[in-house]
């Protein structure tokens, strides 16, 4: 009883001295009391264990393990979700314990929803999970439409259709409103992101991404070892033992033991032996041209299309460039042409060979992944080449998308038909993903090219979803898109009309 | 990725070289048909340069008859003019399994499940 009294004395100091010490416009005073609670649990828990082990030696001392149990349980509120619920899939059991054991966070009914479809992820396959997505779709609907209603929709995504349909939306979150943008929903779409990034192993992103995105211990493992995997020369990457207390403090960490021996036991290729290893006139040593160009041309079949580098590319392209103006390869298409009995057609032979070349290029420059600028750093495409004719067929192709994309949605808001809210959010997912793409691929100027268009649509579409269908959130972070966008380019009309949009708020 | 250029390419499938006369193309098809129609383990294998894949009798009776026509034959073998031998990795930017390039240990298609983020199989 004395104990109890003290850790009540504890809490309710700490949490007086929480209250007064920050300034007044503090705005979690429910933290506070959390924790306050937390910390005199944790004085409780062990005062009553001292005393325990005290009294094991009298004997008859079993009914203090329900104290020690529910002190356990308030120091660590989400020790059972955490531990039992949430590894085995219980759903309702995950959404309840939330619920309870975040009675004071804001928003526990998100943080519960997020539960819900973690547990939902992780519930063994043979389970019928009908029953659970529908408790999960009834608990959505009690949410207000912010972030964490859409992660929890992200997850839902990913549970039917794999995390590639998922990521798009959650990429959306970053022009969402932070007042209803809350930090554990964040991490979570991070932590999604990250997971597919990891999944087709692009690491270059992986830690770019991992640099914006709050840690937690997963987050910080990852950027740990994408540190290491893709090392910046201005910074130390980190050591071991880093390493292994990353992966330590990690969730499934059964799971990452190859990742964290990977990234102990990396060794970086020397940038000079890279150079070294690049030098065309190396390999060029008196072999046929065309040899040359389908050896290179191999080579990149050989690599994924993420790991394909813009100096690869550029060497691919000048080899067969070479190849292709070359009269030794002409003569030879010409004599076999000729033993074949179909002399003339070594032109045409040729001219399909460039076409089909052309097209393997396109098809590793289509995701968007290799700039223009950074496969011509001058910024001026050569007059008579394959990879020049491929990017243009890339650029024309991926502004063709975007339009077809822009024009749908101008269609839909004419006509006033309406789609679900994931639906809208979907949309409006794949336009950003088309403009990125597009962005990235082409830079500024096909930026410029596409911007016109999407700002035209994406407004009135963003007016119409605020105006008549109250899906506010959405057409917020449309909103702060085109200012963001606006703002970036220059365009000074647009972005006044953004900044009063975006005023009118939630 | 248009790999198919190399890895179904009529002279790999045949395993025999751009020079070769219509008369050896087809007895070596003939051949191969008939060991694979006998389960013959060598057979059921053949090499390219970006490596090995699997013969099936569609794939012969297929490549015999794109090398039957001079026109397809002749754009056949500009893209065979390399041995059926691995490339191998050397000078080549991006390509290697990991270095300071950022290419770190490849996808891990796994990733979604193990990490508690995607539907168990």
């Amino acid at each position: 009883m004395i104990l109890l009294l003290v850790g009540l004395l504890v809490a309710w100091v700490l949490y007086k001295l929480w209250s007064t010490s920050d300034p007044p416009d503090r705005e979690n005073k429910g933290e506070d009391l959390r924790l306050s609670l937390q910390h005199g649990g944790w004085l409780l828990l062990i005062g009553s264990a001292v005393y325990a082990f005290e009294q094991l030696s009298h004997g008859g001392v079993q009914w203090l393990l329900v104290p020690i149990g529910l002190l356990l349980l308030l120091v660590r509120p989400m020790l059972l979700v955490d531990e039992v619920f949430l590894p085995r899939g219980w759903v309702k059991w995950t959404y309840r314990g939330t619920l309870i054991a975040r009675w004071l966070s804001p928003d526990r009914r998100g943080q519960a929803l997020l539960y819900g479809n973690l547990a939902l992820l992780r519930a063994p396959r043979h389970r019928d999970p009908r029953e659970d997505e529908a408790f999960l779709d009834e608990q959505q609907k009690k949410l207000p439409g912010g972030a964490a209603s859409l992660v929890a929709a992200a997850m839902l995504l990913a549970r039917r259709e794999g995390l590639t349909q998922a990521v798009p939306i959650l990429r959306c979150l970053d022009s969402v409103d932070d007042t209803v943008k809350p930090d554990f929903a964040m991490a979570v779409a991070s932590e999604l992101q990250l997971v597919e990034l990891v999944r087709i192993g692009d690491w270059r992103k992986v830690r770019s991404l991992a640099q914006q995105s709050k840690p937690t211990p997963l987050i910080s493992f990852l950027t740990a070892c994408a540190q290491v995997f893709v090392p910046d020369p201005a910074e130390t990457p980190p050591s071991r033992d880093r390493l292994y207390w990353l992966w330590f403090s990690a969730p499934q960490k059964q799971h990452l033991w190859w990742l964290l021996e990977r990234a102990q036991d990396h060794k970086p290729t020397p940038s000079a032996a890279m150079e070294a290893k690049q030098d065309p006139n190396h390999a060029m040593a008196g072999k046929p041209r065309l040899e040359l160009a389908l050896g290179a041309l191999g080579r990149l079949w050989q690599t994924e299309a993420h790991r394909v580098r813009p100096e690869h590319l550029r060497r691919v392209g000048e080899l067969w460039d070479q190849a292709l103006a070359d009269k030794d390869t002409e003569r030879q298409v010409m004599t076999r042409a000729l033993q074949l009995t179909i002399p003339g057609s070594e032109h045409k032979a040729l001219d399909t060979l460039r076409t089909q070349v052309v097209a393997t290029l396109r098809s590793y420059l289509s995701p968007g992944a290799v700039s223009i600028s950074r496969l011509f750093p001058g910024g001026q495409l050569p007059g008579r080449s394959v990879l020049a004719e491929a990017v243009l067929a890339v650029r024309a192709e991926l502004l063709e998308q975007f339009e077809a994309a822009t024009t749908k949605l101008e269609d839909r808001t004419t006509d006033k038909r309406i789609l679900p809210w994931l639906d809208e959010w979907r949309e409006w997912a794949m336009i950003r993903d088309s403009y990125q793409r597009l962005e990235e691929f082409g830079g500024p100027e096909a930026r410029r090219l596409g911007w016109t268009s999407l700002h035209r649509q994406a407004n009135n579409w963003a007016c119409w979803l605020w105006n008549a269908r109250g899906e506010k959130v959405l057409a917020n972070a449309v909103f702060r898109f085109l200012l963001r966008e606006s703002e970036a380019l220059g365009d000074d009309r647009t972005a006044q009309l953004a900044k009063k949009n975006v005023g009118s708020g939630l | 990725m248009s790999r198919e250029r190399f890895l179904e390419n009529p002279f790999y499938v045949l395993g025999v070289r751009p020079s070769c006369t219509r008369a050896e193309l087809e007895r070596e098809g003939q051949k191969l048909l008939g060991m694979l129609e006998l389960g013959m383990p060598t057979s059921k294998k053949y090499k390219t340069p970006i490596g090995e894949a699997e013969r099936t009798p569609e794939l012969v009776r297929q490549a015999m008859a794109e090398l039957r026509d001079p026109h397809k034959r002749l754009l056949h073998e500009l893209w065979a003019q390399l041995p059926p031998e691995p490339l191998g990795q050397e000078p080549e930017p991006g390509g290697g399994s990991t270095g300071g390039d950022g290419s770190g240990p490849g996808p891990w298609p796994d990733a979604p499940t193990a990490l508690g983020f995607g539907a168990k199989r």
